[in-house]
């Protein structure tokens, strides 16, 4: 199979939905079950890598499977179901984020529950669980470790990291995967 | 915790009757809203030199074929816009806007050719009639939309709004025999916006599923 045809034809499993979400319609509770079971995780692999924490993942997908749930008579069986899908996923995951930040939970925190502390890997008490990473770091070259720790720690962007390191924005990627990709062997 | 929750919907699940094609749903809220508005024309009644307008003045039917075009493509946009896919026809959300700045452009040329010419003193009352024609046609898209899933309520509402404007405008530009540009543009369309923005405003809730 061609690089190009490959990308064409969808894969078997988003077919199989389609066949599914139309059983859904007539009823069919064993067809939905199955369909629900298929794409629940499919949806959290696609929010979790789109959001900053990943506990929020199992909330959202389930708020997901319930929008899916509701709009399921708006989906047209003789249409593919994934873009369908997908539309709702973007939505609820947009909504999900714009409701979060205007509560602004990610600028404030209780006295009470101090919940950020496991967040940070600044925080001392547990400095001793990150040592792994901090000798893999620490076994780099000076240059490829600053690129490293600039851009995947302190998140500046490639053309940031490459301004102030006087390098080019490909020089700045091609170090940071080659270290990432050192870093991977080290911890294995 | 999300095997429970699917365990739930599925047994919760019932036979759905999907949703009829965009297309359908659209033309079924265009004939009762053309029904209407039609009744409206008739009880607030046809401008005395229709006829002769009709067949004479270039300007006032090519306004007339664009927002007809206009409610056309919103309307058909607000159908496709209440499915959260759009069936595939995203492009038709850039299609009404388009024709509007269209019409907004041809009425700024007009304006600098012909002047604004406002007339103060028919407000209330094409402003009245505007509330008339377009209120029974808005609240009837608003019920069709609201049976579908926006993913963009926003978007859903301004497309609303554009498509009843549109019908509301060609019905006061039958009845009113004003043509200048700031009377048709401002008093005419002042309702609409006026819709427009009430429900724009209120959108995240009005179409919340």
């Amino acid at each position: 199979m061609t690089k190009s045809s490959h990308k064409k034809t969808a894969p078997p499993s988003t077919e199989i939905w389609n066949g599914l979400a139309a059983k859904a319609q007539q009823g069919n509770k064993i067809a939905y079950h199955q369909l629900l079971s298929e794409i629940q995780p499919f949806i959290r692999n696609f929010v979790i890598g789109t959001l900053a924490n990943p506990d929020w993942a199992d909330d959202l997908t389930q708020e997901i499977l319930i929008s899916i749930h509701k709009a399921l008579k708006t989906y047209d069986p003789k249409r593919p179901f994934k873009p369908w899908m997908m539309a709702i996923v973007n939505f609820r995951r947009t909504d999900f984020l714009r409701s979060y930040y205007a509560r602004r939970s990610h600028v404030t925190t209780s006295f009470d529950e101090m919940v950020f502390e496991k967040d940070f890997v600044t925080n001392p008490a547990h400095a001793g669980e990150y040592k792994d990473v901090e000798s893999a770091l620490a076994a780099l070259p000076d240059k490829q470790r600053e690129v490293f720790v600039k851009m995947k720690i302190e998140g500046y962007t490639a053309e940031e990291v490459a301004d102030q390191m006087g390098m080019s924005v490909s020089a700045v990627k091609v170090s940071a995967h080659r270290t990432m990709k050192k870093m991977k062997e080290y911890m294995q | 915790m999300s095997d429970a929750l699917i365990d739930q919907l599925s047994e919760d699940l019932q036979a759905i009757k999907p949703l009829a094609h965009p297309a359908k749903r659209f033309f079924l809220w265009g004939g009762v809203a053309a029904f209407y508005i039609i009744g409206c024309i008739l009880l607030i009644g046809v401008r005395p030199d229709f006829e002769m307008i009709l067949f004479s003045n270039h300007v006032y039917i090519f306004e007339i074929a664009l927002m007809l075009i206009i409610a056309l493509s919103a309307g058909v946009g607000a159908f496709l816009l209440c499915i959260p896919d759009m069936r595939g026809q995203r492009w038709l959300r850039f299609l009404a806007p388009t024709l509007l700045v269209v019409y907004i452009i041809w009425s700024i040329i007009r304006a600098q050719l012909e002047g604004l010419h406002l007339q103060p003193i028919h407000w209330d009352h094409c402003f009245a009639d505007g509330l008339l024609v377009g209120t029974v046609p808005m609240v009837l898209l608003m019920f069709f939309t609201m049976r579908g899933a926006t993913t963009q309520p926003i978007t859903q509402a301004v497309f609303n709004a554009m498509a009843v404007a549109a019908l509301g405008y060609v019905a006061l530009r039958i009845t009113c025999p004003l043509d200048t540009v700031g009377h048709s543009c401002l008093y005419h369309l002042a309702p609409f916006i006026l819709f427009g923005l009430v429900i724009s405003l209120l959108a995240k809730k009005i179409f919340h599923w």
